[in-house]
């Protein structure tokens, strides 16, 4: 299974500068990438437009291609098919992205059923497995709750098995845990690497430099909208090349510092 | 370290909600806070960090116990007492936009409690936070993050108080105007002497903030260490928390079992050369 690659991803609001101008990035399979960097460096534009989830109006250049497929050029019917199968998408606020009306149950059915005709018992079957699978306990339970009645940390983790309910290859993560609490997000994160594990492609978007020392193989700093630095984590964050990365992880070093 | 209290809770219990669904968010705190340190309230969600919040800006009546002030009881005072009582603590908190009036410009944000203020004030209250008099006119929709922070502590410190409560303000801002706003805490407090308490759910936060550490877990404090001691802490929710955060150190011994199954914790080449398989290659 091949990974993602990202070559010369521009995006262009209405009326605005250029916010994402070239970016390339590498993903493999069974790797988490962690894309770091200040606010307004066109990070979370970056996953949007990899998703083709952009608003109206916005202008995308370059390609991203996942298995031969450039996912900027694939019309909406074949959006359509790759969407949950082939890419799975989190952001930070997870209830926002929840139907308050809807049982987490109808959510996982709602999303199954999209992709797969199977009979409702085999479709509660791979919703219940994809529930356990984001590390949900007593999936059976949670079935029947209503988003309002969930922890940060719960919705999160249905956003989760939302995302991976039809084993996409890429999963893009957005800033997915910086609501939750130090605990939780050890837990989701540790999820996330799992499914890393079994090959999936993780895109982690994280302003949190520690996150990516913990919980990703490769990371790319953004700034400005270009990749300045592009590596194994280790690399980059015990020798970074780039001056905005050794900026950043000075800050970052003080909390981490005072720790041990 | 033998600093009096400037602010004591005393058993301080706080029940939420109504008669079908009851919440114990506080239940029985003990906690000094010495004049001139500076303190760090860490804890989980839903361990009752923002109830005591609440409770220590005397804001928020405790159910049962007692929150001292300078040694006085502070919800047996007097209204306008009390109401004076409150202005000796600066709040800041994480969600800052929505404490702002959005039609209101900067400098009427800062002098909005001391209407006798002059324009001079506001200009020296923005300088010492970092920020250029020229934001005074400017409006709350037209700053960074980052900038409405410094804001915020501009209008906390107009009272001249003698605490900061600080409230999660860095949770939400990146890595820099994090680091930016933790230094101008940390600044303003080494020059006027001002003692903070510090809430927050990350630990690497509050260890550079803090001389002491307190834990909250299911309402109550459960643990309380110097800063320095914190790799001996002793209680489960102290050390899940301390487990939980990530660090940037080269040796980092919490990483992910998958980079320790791999033999080295800077490996450079990714799981994906090491053998495992894709969930279509099992089925």
């Amino acid at each position: 299974m091949s990974g993602l690659t990202v070559r010369g991803l521009t995006v262009d609001l209405p009326g605005g500068p250029r916010i994402v101008n070239g970016v390339d990035l590498d993903l493999a399979a069974g790797e988490v990438l962690a894309l770091v960097g200040p606010s307004g460096a066109g990070k979370s534009l970056t996953v949007r437009a990899i998703a083709r989830l952009l608003p109206p109006g916005a202008r995308v250049g370059g390609t991203a291609r996942l298995n031969d497929v450039d996912l900027l050029a694939v019309d909406q019917a074949g959006l359509r098919r790759l969407r949950g199968t082939a890419l799975g998408c989190m952001f930070q606020n997870p209830t926002a992205g929840l139907n308050p009306t809807m049982t987490v149950g109808g959510h996982l059915l709602e999303t199954l059923r999209a992709h797969h005709r199977l009979p409702r018992v085999e479709l509660r079957e791979r919703g219940l497995t994809a529930l356990a699978g984001a590390g949900l306990e007593r999936p059976a339970e949670l079935w029947q709750a209503y988003p309002f009645q969930l922890s940060g940390g719960q919705a999160q983790r249905v956003a989760l098995a939302l995302a991976t309910a039809c084993h996409p290859a890429v999963l893009l993560a957005d800033e997915i845990t910086t609501e939750l609490d130090a605990v939780t997000q050890a837990q989701v994160l540790d999820t996330l690497r799992a499914h890393a594990a079994a090959g999936r492609s993780v895109l982690l978007v994280t302003h949190d430099l520690a996150v990516a020392a913990r919980w990703a193989d490769t990371v790319a700093v953004l700034e400005a909208g270009r990749v300045t630095e592009h590596g194994p984590a280790a690399a980059v964050l015990h020798d970074p090349q780039a001056a905005l990365t050794r900026t950043l992880l000075r800050a970052a070093q003080l909390s981490s510092a005072a720790l041990s | 370290m033998t600093a009096p209290a400037l602010l004591t809770c005393e058993q301080v219990t706080r029940v939420l909600g109504d008669r079908r669904r009851r919440t114990t968010a506080l239940d029985g705190v003990d906690l000094d806070v010495r004049a001139g340190e500076s303190l760090a309230l860490v804890g989980r969600s839903g361990s009752g960090k923002s109830t005591l919040v609440g409770v220590l800006a005397a804001l928020d009546r405790p159910d049962s116990g007692r929150l001292l002030l300078d040694g006085r009881d502070v919800w047996s005072l007097p209204a306008a007492h009390r109401r004076a009582a409150r202005r000796r603590v600066g709040l800041i908190f994480q969600d800052v936009a929505s404490s702002f009036d959005p039609r209101y410009p900067v400098e009427r944000v800062i002098a909005e409690g001391l209407p006798e203020r002059s324009a001079g004030d506001v200009g020296e209250l923005l300088t010492e936070v970092g920020l250029d008099p020229t934001f005074a006119p400017r409006h709350p929709a037209t700053l960074s993050g980052g900038e409405r922070q410094r804001v915020a502590l501009a209008r906390a410190l107009s009272t001249r108080p003698a605490l900061l409560l600080a409230d999660e303000p860095t949770t939400g801002l990146d890595v820099l105007a994090q680091h930016h706003v933790l230094d101008l805490v940390a600044r303003v407090r080494r020059d006027t002497g001002l003692t903070v308490v510090f809430v927050t759910h990350d630990l690497g936060v509050a260890a550079r903030m803090a001389d002491r550490i307190a834990v909250l877990a299911d309402g109550r404090i459960v643990e309380q260490l110097p800063t320095g001691d914190l790799r001996h802490a002793r209680h489960g929710a102290t050390r899940e928390l301390l487990a939980a955060t990530p660090r940037l150190l080269p040796s980092d011994d919490t990483r992910h079992p998958a980079f320790r199954r791999a033999g080295s914790s800077c490996d450079s080449a990714g799981p994906h050369q090491r053998g495992w398989h894709s969930p279509r290659e099992e089925r």
